[in-house]
């Protein structure tokens, strides 16, 4: 199996994304099955490789059979199995969301089996293009995987219609400028080095003299992917990608997308650059880029009105705590990075489809909306609740733990950078009380008496669901794993940690 | 030298266009400039005086100084691939702004938006 | 002290916990409902007595340890304080429960599923925060009493209500990231510990350091034990039904804070360490301050509740006094004093619930001529009102008697002076209404006793603060808990700290 998955789990996401449309088109019938079932397959292929490599090592593995540094490899390591599994299992509640649930909104065009079939195809692309950067150990293959995510991503966004639209095209300049941005970087980086191959680069990056190329290479990248992975002040295209894609992407963008751009950046600037001066440099920028980005956020999420909207300035706050542990580096605040990415992917998909399914019941998209719906729909809205506390950090949840090894690093980092980022993730778990409360006494303690009910119950027709059922199966299913990922944290801190420690190490050792 | 001060200041003024362009159509022939920019950059990387184009010519073992480095001109090959991919989809996307909002106007839009 | 491992500590935890979904999902059947919180609270009682023997025998039952953390398992421990609180609060759970039912049902008041389940979640977290064996356990036990005791507070659910409910969250949840970062810069510091009697931090960082961090975890406990200037939220906390002010507010949230204190000085600072950084004496101003603040407020207060609220943050400083001055009197007065106040706050809260459901009244300039009415009500107000006071042969007597006693060993004679005010202030603004009910005429209309529902949980309690007054040695022996918790942090206390206990 050791042979077969690594490529199967690149290849299988980006056939299927051929596959299915042709399928499609030439059926002329709903292509839900097959599409359904290569999510779930995708699935199995990442858990399959996350247990061979807990179970006995990372996985090397040369492309077409030409080992590096010629030919493109990819690699699995803890790290990059435990995002590889977070991406394809968030897919298949994204995939399960898109096939059975409304998911239209109405400026959307109706519905054919063509459309759906191009539609399942852009999500499989997107997967594939995701795990494609997860696994790649070439920094030019990156950049393919980088635009074949984005482009997907792009489509999946307008298919929402209207203001999608204008969003999605904004976000296409912006995602367009960030590879660009990081290609220019690699530029630099063939030029100084002659390879393109991660090891291999940092293997000879210690040796080729820090001079200004070398400087202008690392910032270069380091830019690029801040984009994509929505690092304050770089993080304008982020809210209305959110708050106007259609649910089941917004959902699966908000889930994984930025935080892989996080693990890019963190295997490029952590790994690969972490022994240049300008790598050191920049890594200490983004960590006070991060905290910035930890309380802009939260504040612009308190001052939000559209629970959208203020999900989506939620994640910008997440992501610049993500930051902050890649940009200290040891190994705990890492752990704390890799967890909040986890912690986060959950309870924010988990919130995203929830909230998205619930402004397309006609409930509305701010707090007045929400309230009184705990007693209408106890079980969904219980599960939104845990999110909830796991985005503020309430034990047991997962966020508590991210957030427990987090404070822990920024205390064992100590000086200025790490005061900075201790406060800023106590006023971010602050902030986050005050924004998801206030939506939390609306649900359970407010009657919906207080504000219009828009769902028009009262006109005599029949009650619209306050979640249809194919969003209410992932939200459920997302918290209960936001729980048990809290619980159960330690033996999967255990399989993911040795791994990077092995890694740095290794590449120490290889550098003269 | 000069060849890459004249890809940085491709690169820059396209940046510059994206940002600071009021129309979205002006914005995307921007951002075909800043992407133009990458492409020089990476072609003349692989330039060197006195080499010719890697082609393999009848006899005798190849001399890697008598060639210019084909490796660039192969990654831009999938670059310009991916370029072209972007702006076709930015303009199928322009044509919808349009027909929806009678506008490309990037002000205009996010007025429309609120 | 010998450990033996076994299941009971997580019982007396999970049983509250375990009641919440079965309450929630019978919530079509109120009879089924309540059998789940009775089974569930016999069963939390139960377990805490089935520990007893082994504390009095010098060990301690603990639970497996479940790996959270790098070096911080979740793990309950039953040493004596925590035994002590656990048992408290499983005896007055069960009371509360029945009082409830009489409660709700002769109001009418609406939720009742979710009361009860919030109910049992809030008091299994405080029984966690009892038994928790290190501050990483106690950290998310305490959170999770903070987020369960939310409902109950808002249960009436006006705008007022939502927004005391806000300014309890407010005070608390900013207490508790206050207390999260502090736990983990001393998990970072001391790796693993757990509670350990006498501090486990002296020598890990340096005197500022230490002080700083004193004061985040003070903070963070501080602000549910509503240690001035952190009370803000506990008489706007009132606006709760009368059972919730009752257990949670005057047994097991603000209680539980206290506790915290006691935890903070004793076990994770130690007395020893407290004094060296000058801290003790600090602590114990705080505490002075704050029992004489809330006995002057109190006096002004014409609320009923309220008035019970600023006597609960008055008596629970004397915990926290007990604390601060560490020596095994001090300790052993403050740990007995959780359970005295605890049996004689509910008492008067009860009370205080039952003139609410039986005339409607919550002021008390207008208790006039219920005295007579409602007989067995206010007898047992009577007793706890002179048991608060400190009247020999009750069970304030005996806290209030060791406090002075340590802090003489202490040479801290100003302490015996402000027992004695703070006692008279007691006797101040709790004969005042004895006097209104027993002495003033009434409106007139006819008043009777409330249900027996109501009637006899508060006869109870205060029949068992008598018996506790007098034995307080008998049954669980809260007093043999109280001084052998103060005996293990004195046997790890410098000399001159070690005097009183024989």
């Amino acid at each position: 199996m050791r042979d077969v998955l690594p490529g199967l789990l690149v290849a299988l996401p980006l056939l299927g994304a051929a596959l299915v449309p042709l399928l499609a088109a030439l059926s002329r019938r709903t292509t839900r099955v097959p599409a359904l079932a290569l999510h779930a397959a995708i699935l199995a292929a990442a858990l399959g490789l996350f247990g061979s490599v807990a179970a006995a090592g990372p996985i090397r593995y040369a492309v077409g059979g030409w080992p590096g540094p010629w030919g493109i490899e990819l690699w699995f390591d803890g790290l990059s199995t435990l995002i590889a599994v977070l991406v394809a299992g968030i897919a298949c509640f994204a995939a399960f969301a898109q096939t059975f649930g409304p998911g239209r909104d109405e400026a959307a065009p109706a519905s054919t089996p063509l459309r759906e079939g191009l539609l399942r195809g852009a999500l499989l692309l997107l997967v594939g293009g995701l795990l494609g950067i997860v696994a790649t150990r070439d920094v030019f293959n990156l950049f393919v995987f980088l635009e074949i995510s984005s482009l997907a991503a792009y489509t999946l966004v307008a298919s929402g219609g209207g203001r999608a639209t204008v969003a999605a095209f904004r976000y296409l300049l912006a995602g367009t400028a960030a590879g660009s941005l990081y290609l220019f970087g690699v530029g630099f980086l063939y030029a100084l080095t002659g390879t393109l191959n991660m090891d291999d680069l940092a293997a000879r990056l210690p040796s080729v003299e820090a001079d200004a190329a070398l400087t202008v290479a690392v910032v270069l990248i380091a830019v690029g992917l801040s984009i994509k992975a929505a690092l304050f002040p770089l993080h304008g295209w982020l809210p209305d990608t959110y708050v106007y894609s259609p649910t089941p992407t917004a959902g699966f963008i908000a889930a994984v997308m930025a935080k892989v751009s996080a693990y890019a950046l963190l295997r490029l600037l952590g790994e690969v650059l972490a022994g240049t001066a300008a790598g050191a440099v920049v890594l200490d920028i983004t960590l006070w880029l991060g905290v910035a980005g930890v309380v802009a956020g939260g504040i612009l999420a308190v001052a939000q009105r559209a629970i959208t909207r203020m999900l989506a300035w939620s994640s910008i706050s997440a992501m610049g705590m993500i930051l902050i542990g890649v940009g200290m580096g040891s190994a705990l605040a890492i752990t704390g990075a890799l967890f909040h990415m986890a912690a986060h992917a959950l309870a924010k998909g988990c919130l995203f489809f929830g909230a998205g399914g619930i402004r397309a019941s006609r409930r509305g998209d701010d707090v007045e909306g929400w309230a009184g719906l705990g007693a209408r729909a106890p079980w969904t809205l219980a599960a939104l609740t845990v999110a909830a506390l796991s985005m503020i950090g309430i034990p047991p949840t997962a966020g508590f733990f991210s957030k427990y090894y987090l404070l822990s690093a920024s205390i064992t980092t100590g000086g200025p950078a790490g005061i900075a980022a201790f406060a800023a993730i106590i006023l971010s778990s602050l902030l986050a009380t005050v924004y998801f409360l206030r939506v939390l006494e609306a649900v359970w303690f407010r009657t919906p008496g207080d504000a219009p009910d828009a769902s028009g119950d009262s006109a005599g027709r029949q009650p619209v669901p306050v979640l249809p059922r194919p969003l209410a199966v992932p939200v459920v299913a997302l918290a209960v794993l936001v729980l048990l990922t809290g619980i159960f944290a330690r033996p999967f801190e255990r399989h993911v940690l040795p791994d990077w420690e092995s890694g740095t190490a290794r590449i120490t050792a290889e550098a003269p | 030298m000069t060849i890459y001060a004249f890809a940085a200041a491709l690169f820059t003024l396209g940046i510059a266009g994206m940002a600071l362009l009021p129309n979205l159509l002006r914005k995307l022939l921007a951002m075909n400039v800043m992407q133009v920019a990458v492409i020089v950059f990476f072609v003349s990387l692989a330039f060197k005086d006195g080499a010719t184009v890697p082609i393999l010519g009848q006899g005798g073992a190849p001399r890697a100084a008598e060639f210019m480095n084909p490796l660039p001109h192969t990654l831009m090959l999938t670059a310009i691939v991916v370029s072209v991919s972007t702006t076709g989809l930015a303009l199928g996307l322009l044509v919808r702004i349009r027909s929806r909002f009678r506008t490309l106007n990037e002000q205009r839009l996010l007025d429309r938006l609120r | 002290m010998t450990e033996i491992v076994s299941l009971r500590p997580l019982l007396a935890v999970g049983a509250g916990l375990a009641a919440v979904l079965p309450i929630l999902l019978s919530g079509r059947r109120p009879a089924l409902r309540e059998v789940w919180t009775f089974a569930a609270g016999a069963v939390q009682l139960g377990a805490a007595v089935s520990m007893l023997p082994a504390a009095f025998a010098g060990a301690a039952h603990v639970s497996p340890a479940l790996p959270l953390l790098p070096g911080m398992p979740l793990q309950f421990r039953a040493d004596p304080l925590g035994l002590l609180f656990l048992t408290l609060s499983s005896i007055l759970w069960l009371a509360t429960s029945s009082y409830s039912l009489g409660y709700l049902r002769s109001l009418g008041l609406k939720h009742q599923t979710g009361y009860f389940a919030a109910f049992a979640a809030a008091v299994a977290a405080a029984a966690g925060v009892a038994l928790a064996a290190n501050l990483l356990t106690f950290l998310i036990c305490y959170e999770v009493l903070t987020l369960a005791t939310w409902p109950l507070v808002v249960h009436k659910r006006t705008a007022g209500v939502l927004g005391s409910g806000r300014s309890y969250l407010a005070y608390t949840m900013i207490a508790g990231q206050l207390l999260l970062g502090a736990v983990v810069w001393a998990g970072v510091l001391a790796p693993g510990a757990p509670f350990t009697p006498g501090g486990f931090l002296a020598g890990t960082a340096s005197d500022g350091a230490l002080r700083v961090l004193f004061v985040l975890l003070l903070v963070g406990v501080g602000a549910k034990a509503a240690v001035f200037p952190l009370h803000g939220w506990l008489p706007a906390a009132m606006v709760a039904p009368t059972p919730v002010s009752a257990l949670l507010h005057a047994v097991a949230v603000v209680k539980a804070g206290a506790f915290g204190v006691l935890r903070l000085t004793g076990w994770v600072f130690g007395p020893d360490l407290m004094h060296d950084l000058g801290l003790a004496l600090p602590l114990a101003a705080l505490a002075a301050g704050t029992i004489l603040m809330a006995s002057l407020r109190a006096l002004g207060e014409d609320h009923f509740k309220r008035r019970l609220a600023y006597s609960t943050v008055s008596q629970l400083s004397y915990i926290v006094l007990g604390g601060a001055i560490g020596t095994p009197l001090a300790l052993a007065g403050a740990a007995f004093h959780i359970a005295a106040h605890g049996f004689l706050k509910i008492t008067l809260f009860f009370c205080a619930g039952s003139v609410y459901a039986a005339t409607g009244r919550e002021h008390i300039s207008e208790l006039g001529g219920l005295g007579r009415a409602m007989p067995f009500t206010f007898a047992a107000f009577g007793v706890g009102a002179l048991g608060m006071a400190g009247v020999p042969l009750l069970p304030g007597f005996i806290s209030k008697w060791n406090l002075a006693l340590g802090a003489l060993d202490d040479h801290q004679v100003w302490v015996v002076a402000l027992l004695v005010v703070s006692g008279l202030l007691n006797l101040a603004y709790f004969l005042p209404v004895l006097r209104v009910a027993v002495f003033e005429p009434g409106d007139g209309r006819r008043v009777r006793e409330p249900s027996a529902w109501l009637v006899a949980p508060p006869v109870f309690a205060a029949l068992a603060a008598v018996v506790l007054g007098v034995a307080p040695d008998a049954g669980a022996r809260f007093w043999f808990l109280a001084e052998s918790a103060a005996r293990s942090v004195a046997a790890h206390a410098p000399e001159f700290l070690t005097g009183g206990l024989p």
